[in-house]
């Protein structure tokens, strides 16, 4: 593996983490102001937005695909640990409660990724690897002398 | 060298520390919540009865607080109950609502409030008539008081309700 290749994977692999922590951020932020009421279009835009950003510094659509999904498992993650963090951590004492907290955290995981994570990051993502692609963004990724072929 | 790549990239990073960062305080604010409904607290601190002949005048001054440092509950109603025990008998006093739908109450983290209530009842319910009763057998003797609140609060996964009890012995 080339050190050009290294360097875009590392690269890609930072940018999968950022844009998980961004997204979830994004989710969490407005569970924690209202839980049980469903996403506004605010939180698909912006997680929209963010896809864009993510995309065009991603090199190419495989890059784009694979962080993606890995992006994808990471938000999924974040968003179940944190929602379940006070029955992980006993903060809250009544185990049925904890235990309601653990199980239901799961069924609003999954509509959470399903409604505003799923499409808006994927179209967001390959959208802005269209930007970066007319930007002429990823070009400036490659060493002087590169064939761009 | 500065290309529009590494721009977009250095926006990128930071928008991610300031994601993360907030994301552990805001997650540990979520923690706190738990813990701040548990612990959500109220004491009696005073009765005062004040008998002018069939008129029955109840202060009651009570205080509510937030042990904790959560963020995020207002108080947007509450009502109380207040039981007169004495021996063998206990009544029912008085009881009341009183809601800040408008303009709830901030809870903030830490916070205590002291509430003052007076209500004036007389002789024709039940209950203050047998109050009366009971009040000249035990002018001047202990009795003891339990008030019941049931709180509302606005949280961020809606209106809770949290019963709350607290004892006191006074004279009467």
């Amino acid at each position: 593996m080339s050190v050009t290749a290294l360097n875009t994977k590392v690269e890609s692999i930072f940018v999968m983490l950022g844009w998980s922590a961004i997204t979830s951020f994004i989710l969490l932020n407005a569970i924690y102001q209202k839980f049980l009421e469903p996403m506004t279009i605010r939180e698909v835009v912006l997680v929209f937005a963010i896809s864009v950003l993510a995309g065009i510094l991603l090199a190419n659509p495989e890059t784009i695909v694979y962080s993606y999904i890995g992006s994808l498992a990471l938000t999924t993650l974040i968003l179940y640990v944190s929602l379940t963090l006070p029955a992980s951590l006993i903060a809250i004492t009544h185990a049925g409660l904890r235990q309601a907290l653990w199980e239901g955290a799961i069924g609003i995981v999954v509509r959470i990724v399903l409604v505003v994570v799923l499409v808006p990051c994927l179209v967001g993502s390959i959208f802005g690897g269209i930007i970066g692609e007319r930007m002429g963004i990823h070009q400036q990724t490659l060493p002087p002398g590169t064939d761009k072929t | 060298m500065i290309t529009k790549r590494n721009v977009i990239a250095a926006i990128f990073l930071t928008l991610s520390l300031v994601a993360v960062a907030f994301l552990a305080t805001s997650t540990s604010n979520y923690i706190e919540f738990y813990r701040a409904i548990e612990k959500f607290e109220m004491r009696l601190q005073n009765v005062d009865v004040v008998v002018i002949e069939d008129n029955v005048k109840v202060n009651i001054t009570f205080e509510m607080s937030n042990p904790t440092n959560y963020v995020g509950l207002s108080l947007r109603e509450w009502s109380y109950l207040l039981r007169f025990e004495a021996d063998n008998e206990n009544l029912d006093l008085s009881y009341d609502t009183i809601s800040y739908i408008g303009e709830p109450i901030t809870v903030t983290p830490h916070w205590t409030q002291t509430f003052e209530h007076n209500s004036s009842l007389y002789a024709t319910r039940p209950s203050t008539s047998r109050f009366l009763e009971l009040y000249n057998l035990y002018q001047g003797k202990e009795v003891s008081w339990i008030l019941q609140v049931h709180a509302v609060l606005i949280t961020f996964m809606g209106t809770m309700g949290i019963p709350m009890s607290s004892p006191i012995t006074s004279e009467l």
